[in-house]
């Protein structure tokens, strides 16, 4: 009787123990320290982070055949084709001197040819495509050209990343798409391309193509509002709360952190931003690749207010590279004033300079303006750039048409023209009856 | 039925259910136990033996302390009346910031250094609280006192004009005046964590600005502000002079490290369209 009882009392005992149990099993929680009033910086940012795929974009795009070549100079008219070309998979690259290969490509076969601004090292587009493990390096790839070949009794795909400054290209094969894909959306576009011819100018190994006929292209109109002083300082300084302004003049008003200066040039409406921290000694260890690392610093405060792409790159002293920004208005780059452009100079893993417009046109309505302009036709160019004493044909590294924005008081004009591009530098090109 | 198999059986099945919420219990407790990751001064104090770099004892610093604010100050008339003297002669700039003292007739020094320091502590504004400055002396070849904040100096650019005390010589090495900026300071933002010395040196080390066999003369905790204007930021920085002859400046709340030593091509941007 006495074990009975024993027995009951043990597994009562033993019912408690596993209710216990899982009651603390059920409600676990571990013991962490609780965060008590944390302050938290509420981050502004000016704009939506853009993307590298809307930033990284060609400026033209050409399609050649057999005695037949079409160019695009509008961004938002190719962008089917740009879209179609970010799903293509890349494998098998091989890197080759480039020479005079791309003009026997380009007469031999039929090709489309996507052209940047300027050149974009091979690290921009390891992100941008879908490359296979290979990791392919060149630092300076201004075009991309696709075509189609017959290899080992196969019709294969290929592309090829050509850095003019280089001299040097990857060739690398498309997996997943073929170039009929591209011709049949050439042939659902064809009525939007222009027709083209090659130009003799500029460097013997980059054909440059321009536009056979005059064309006339209407002026537009934007209306620039400013971007919140206040809303400038909290998306450029870390710690808003430590932010004075510093120092005031008639029309240029700064703020810092002690570590930061923010410059607001208040008639001009820009601003700079610099960052004086010294560096001292270069290390030369390998950083990531400036273009990158600047589109991450303007994507951390919302800075492409407008559609901004990729302009150019340019290494200076001391371990800076100056990366621009431009403007594309109405798929077209725009120049001259302060809102189609902006510059970072970046320095080793930071920052050192950063100028941009204090204004945006994001939300602006823009009006047609009844004023035309004609637009030169190739042989009208070749006849103006011989004449012009300053452009040395030999230097000239590509042509656009884009917009030259004129400032007025609250309105924008953009004016079409032709701009070319010589040194590194765009300069508009000036007919006579322009002056 | 027999009642006591049944117990039998339902104290062996609630044994091993026991047996088994404890052992899940206990792997879900050890499973969320972190360990405090150990502070790796010891390491940080290995890796910089090992490259034979040296330093002196380190000082106490606070475990955090706020930013700073610095106004440029104003000297007021009665201010500027009472630092002039039969002998010391006061002018000021024409915005009240920069105050010039020119003694008529030189005072002969034995030792420049000690005399200017009796001279700041007998004629110029607020002379508690200004140190001397071996560096910015050193550098720009002159006598300069910089200015403190509870007893912490707020160290200035090299060729920055702010917050110090200049005590200039004549050719003939005699003590001929000296010019005066003050700083209005205050305290801004919430305390922030500060870097301990130890981790001051070692951001240098991370950043290959020490070399092997290098030795660290001297670390100090102050204030410092990378941008000149009316107004100052002043963050908690370590100023880390390293074989007497280079100096950093690793601000104590992020690590960023201000290397003067090479001086930075100055570049000018466009003007204003």
């Amino acid at each position: 009787m006495n074990l009975e009882k024993l027995k009951t009392t043990t597994l009562i005992i033993l019912i408690v123990i596993s209710a216990v149990l899982t009651y603390f099993l059920w409600t676990f929680q571990p013991n962490y320290e609780q965060l008590h009033n944390l302050e938290t910086v509420e981050k502004v940012t000016l704009a939506d982070e853009r993307p590298l795929n809307e930033v990284f974009v060609p400026i033209q795009l050409f399609y050649h055949a057999e005695e037949e070549h079409k160019g695009m100079y509008n961004q938002n008219e190719f962008a089917p084709f740009y879209e179609l070309l970010l799903d293509a998979r890349f494998d098998n690259f091989a890197t080759h001197s480039l020479n005079n290969q791309l003009n026997h490509l380009i007469a031999g076969n039929e090709s489309i040819q996507f052209v940047y601004a300027d050149g974009i090292s091979m690290e921009v587009f390891h992100q941008l495509f879908d490359f296979s493990r290979e990791k392919p390096v060149l630092s300076h790839v201004e075009r991309i050209v696709l075509f189609e070949q017959e290899r080992g009794n196969r019709v294969k795909t290929f592309a090829w990343f050509v850095s003019n400054k280089t001299n040097s290209y990857i060739e690398a094969e498309i997996q997943n798409q073929t170039f009929q894909a591209y011709k049949d959306l050439f042939e659902q576009r064809k009525e939007n391309f222009l027709d083209v011819e090659e130009i003799k100018l500029g460097s013997k190994r980059i054909p440059l193509f321009f536009p056979k006929k005059e064309m006339t292209v209407h002026k537009q109109q934007a209306y620039p509002v400013p971007i919140p002083e206040l809303d400038l300082t909290r998306a450029l300084f870390p710690d808003p709360s430590l932010v004075r302004e510093s120092y005031q003049e008639e029309d240029v008003r700064s703020y810092t952190d002690g570590s930061r200066e923010l410059k607001l040039y208040l008639q001009a409406h820009y601003l700079t931003y610099i960052n004086p921290t010294r560096r001292g000694e270069h290390s030369n260890f390998h950083e990531e690749s400036p273009i990158l690392q600047t589109h991450r610093f303007i994507n951390s405060h919302g800075g492409f207010t407008e559609s901004f792409i990729f302009f150019g790159a340019a290494e200076q002293t001391e371990n800076k590279t100056q990366v621009d920004y431009r403007l594309s208005f109405k798929g077209h780059p725009a120049f001259d004033a302060r809102i189609t452009q902006m510059k970072v100079i970046w320095q080793e893993r930071e920052v050192f300079e950063y100028e941009r417009a204090t204004e945006t046109i994001s939300d602006s309505i823009s009006i047609q303006d009844s004023e035309t302009v004609t637009l030169l036709s190739a042989e009208q160019l070749l006849d103006v750039l011989k004449q012009s004493s300053l452009i040395h044909e030999n230097e000239i590294d590509n042509i656009t048409l884009g917009y030259t924005a004129s400032k007025y008081d609250d309105y924008i004009v953009f004016a079409p023209n032709w701009y070319i591009c010589f040194n590194g530098r765009w300069e508009v090109v000036l007919t006579e009856k322009d002056g | 039925m027999d009642w006591s198999r049944t117990k039998t059986i339902f104290i062996v099945t609630f044994f091993v259910l026991d047996l088994f919420l404890g052992f899940q219990l206990y792997q879900k407790q050890s499973n969320n136990q972190f360990e405090y990751i150990s502070e790796s001064s010891v390491k940080i104090e290995d890796q910089l033996e090992n490259a034979g770099i040296a330093y002196p004892e380190l000082p106490e610093a606070p475990k955090s302390l706020p930013h700073v604010i610095g106004e440029t100050y104003t000297f007021s008339k009665d201010e500027i009346a009472s630092v002039s003297s039969d002998d010391l002669m006061v002018t000021v700039s024409e915005d009240h910031v920069i105050l010039h003292a020119a003694f008529i007739d030189p005072k002969k020094t034995l030792g420049a250094e000690a005399e200017s320091k009796s001279v700041v502590a007998s004629h110029a504004l607020f002379h508690d609280e200004y140190v001397f400055s071996e560096y910015l002396s050193e550098k720009r070849k002159e006598l300069v006192f910089i200015q403190t904040y509870e007893g912490r100096p707020i160290f200035q650019r090299e060729d920055s004009p702010t917050g110090q005390i200049v005590v200039q010589l004549n050719s003939d090495e005699d003590i001929s005046g000296f010019t005066q900026t003050y700083l209005e300071t205050s305290e801004e933002g919430s305390e922030q964590e500060i870097l301990t010395p130890i981790k001051a040196i070692n951001q240098l080390f991370n950043n290959k600005k020490l070399k092997n066999q290098d030795e660290i003369t001297h670390i100090e905790l102050g204030y410092y502000s990378l941008i000149e204007g009316k107004v100052q930021v002043l963050a908690p920085t370590w100023f880390i002079e390293v074989n007497e002859s280079r100096h950093y400046y690793v601000n104590a709340i992020n690590g960023l490290i201000d290397d003067p030593n090479i001086e930075p091509i100055i570049e000018t941007g466009d003007d204003a369209a």
